[in-house]
């Protein structure tokens, strides 16, 4: 069969997340979640910042597969704090000769709220192809800290990579565009590009100035990470790419860039989220 | 003298080493990979050569170049590309880099009165423009085109340009030889070759996280020679 004639099954989805503060208590307003979309209910730690809900995305399918299309908008009310992070990693199947997943996440964030999206690594299986795009749209006021990161996963290993992974991370703030990283990618160029690295890795803070340092010498603290820091101070954003050597040092550099960038944001060192 | 030749004379002019571009004060990273051990011969300078410096030219440069060329005497349109170029540059240094070596070339051809550059350097000449216009695809699109080459003489000029600064940057660094050198550069031909036979990518895009990391990485060990 050919990959013109294969019957599509694509499963077109679109899930709603609105959070808002009441009484300095961030609370889950309305969530539209049809499957594959799953998450828990939303919880509280006390150390974190301006009553900070935390929320598990799960998926109730195991994964992204062939020509799924999957669509979430986050919104995130003024003064509120969202902790939006899943409970795995995203397995991003073998396509099977079918046109790719797509998985695209809408933020926005009004004027005072904060909204920390991170995501755990998609594993982008052998034969697997990824459109994913995150655009967030900031009011003047708003912070955002958001991940992204991917690690290659060959379970027969026949030396076979991902198929395609293209990525288009946008920012606006106050609707005015202040950032586009944007790539595409072939799954046969990743370690040439990577430099032999299995698993990379962003982290941005858009919003506030104040993580990079620390982020940074995070990052650096790390054995199999790779790092550098892109400082845009004129749009109030701080990038910090990293390379890792396995997915468990991708795993780990994930939590430590994180809780040292909310050490800087907010003077306090997070909790530890149970995965 | 026909066009033909007069254009390769001038697209040999620009692409000359000797051209007062500004190339010469970055290294794509090269420094601190070297500075860190991470590069150590003339393989391994290959390698990055190949698999991050010619790939970011062709999916991130090359269409900005390739718009700027079709837009050249259109300063509102250029400036428009080079907004975009500046939204796209997610590593700052190497979009510091590529706005100084644009506003080195473009303030030699307005001095050498090539038709369209001194409009556009007034253009951007602005404090709020300083730090966000005047990219180096940009400028060598509508200069190449001020030269009157063509699209593929004008990349092809870009391509020899990014590949000669890099390889001049690792001969500096002490890492080639001159022989090498030459040996790098005809062992990456047939790539570039490719890259320029292949369509321009329609949207620009860039992965090639590490030279770029290392590009963003300020080393603290050595003096630096290369401000990347």
């Amino acid at each position: 069969m050919t990959v013109a004639n294969a019957p599509s099954l694509a499963r077109t989805v679109r899930g709603e997340l609105s959070f808002a503060s009441i009484a300095g208590r961030t609370h889950l307003m309305r969530q539209l979640t049809p499957h594959p979309f799953h998450i828990t209910r939303p919880f509280h730690h006390p150390c974190d910042p301006q009553g900070m809900a935390t929320l598990y995305l799960q998926s109730s399918s195991g994964g992204i597969y062939g020509d799924d299309d999957l669509a979430l908008c986050v919104r995130v009310e003024p003064g509120a704090a969202v902790h939006l992070t899943t409970q795995a990693s995203t397995v991003v199947h073998d396509a099977r000769g079918r046109v790719g997943a797509r998985q695209t996440v809408t933020a926005t964030i009004a004027e005072g709220g904060l909204l920390e999206y991170l995501p755990d690594p998609a594993i982008l299986m052998a034969g697997s192809k990824l459109t994913t795009r995150v655009h967030a749209h900031l009011d003047e006021g708003a912070t955002l800290l958001m991940a992204d990161a991917q690690l290659c996963h060959d379970p027969d290993g026949l030396g076979r990579s991902f198929e395609t992974l293209e990525s288009d991370i946008s920012l606006t703030v106050a609707g005015k565009p202040l950032l586009l990283d944007r790539f595409e990618l072939n799954g046969a160029d990743w370690l040439t590009r990577t430099g032999g690295y299995r698993c990379a890795g962003m982290m941005l803070v858009a919003g506030d100035l104040r993580a990079g340092g620390a982020m940074l010498e995070a990052a650096n603290s790390l054995s199999g990470v790779y790092a550098g820091v892109s400082h845009l101070a004129a749009r109030k954003i701080t990038l910090l790419r990293f390379l890792a050597e396995d997915g468990v040092a991708l795993s780990r550099a994930l939590k430590t860039i994180w809780a040292a960038a909310r050490l800087a944001l907010t003077g306090q060192i997070p909790a530890a989220r149970r995965k | 003298m026909t066009e033909t030749t007069l254009s390769l004379i001038r697209l040999l002019h620009v692409s000359d080493s000797a051209f007062p571009s500004g190339a010469f004060a970055f290294s794509s990273g090269l420094e601190t990979l070297v500075n860190e051990g991470r590069i150590t011969d003339a393989a391994s300078i290959h390698d990055v050569l190949t698999g991050q410096i010619l790939p970011r030219w062709a999916s991130f440069d090359r269409p900005f170049l390739h718009a700027a060329h079709m837009a050249a005497g259109d300063i509102a349109r250029l400036k428009e590309i080079d907004a975009r170029c500046h939204l796209q540059n997610s590593a700052d240094r190497l979009a510091e880099a590529a706005r100084r070596i644009g506003r080195s070339i473009l303030s030699v051809h307005a001095r050498i009165a090539t038709p369209g550059a001194a409009e556009y350097r007034a253009a951007i000449d602005t404090p709020q423009m300083r730090d966000m216009a005047g990219h180096e695809p940009v400028v060598q699109g509508l200069v190449g085109a001020g030269l009157g080459l063509s699209l593929a003489q004008t990349e092809l000029s870009a391509l020899h340009s990014t590949t000669l600064a890099f390889i001049s940057a690792a001969v500096r660094l002490g890492r080639l030889g001159a022989i090498e050198a030459q040996g790098v550069l005809s062992s990456a031909a047939t790539q570039m070759a490719e890259i320029l036979d292949a369509p321009a990518p329609k949207r620009a895009g860039a992965f090639s996280p590490f030279a770029e990391i290392a590009a963003l990485r300020r080393s603290t060990a050595h003096a630096s020679l290369f401000a990347t």
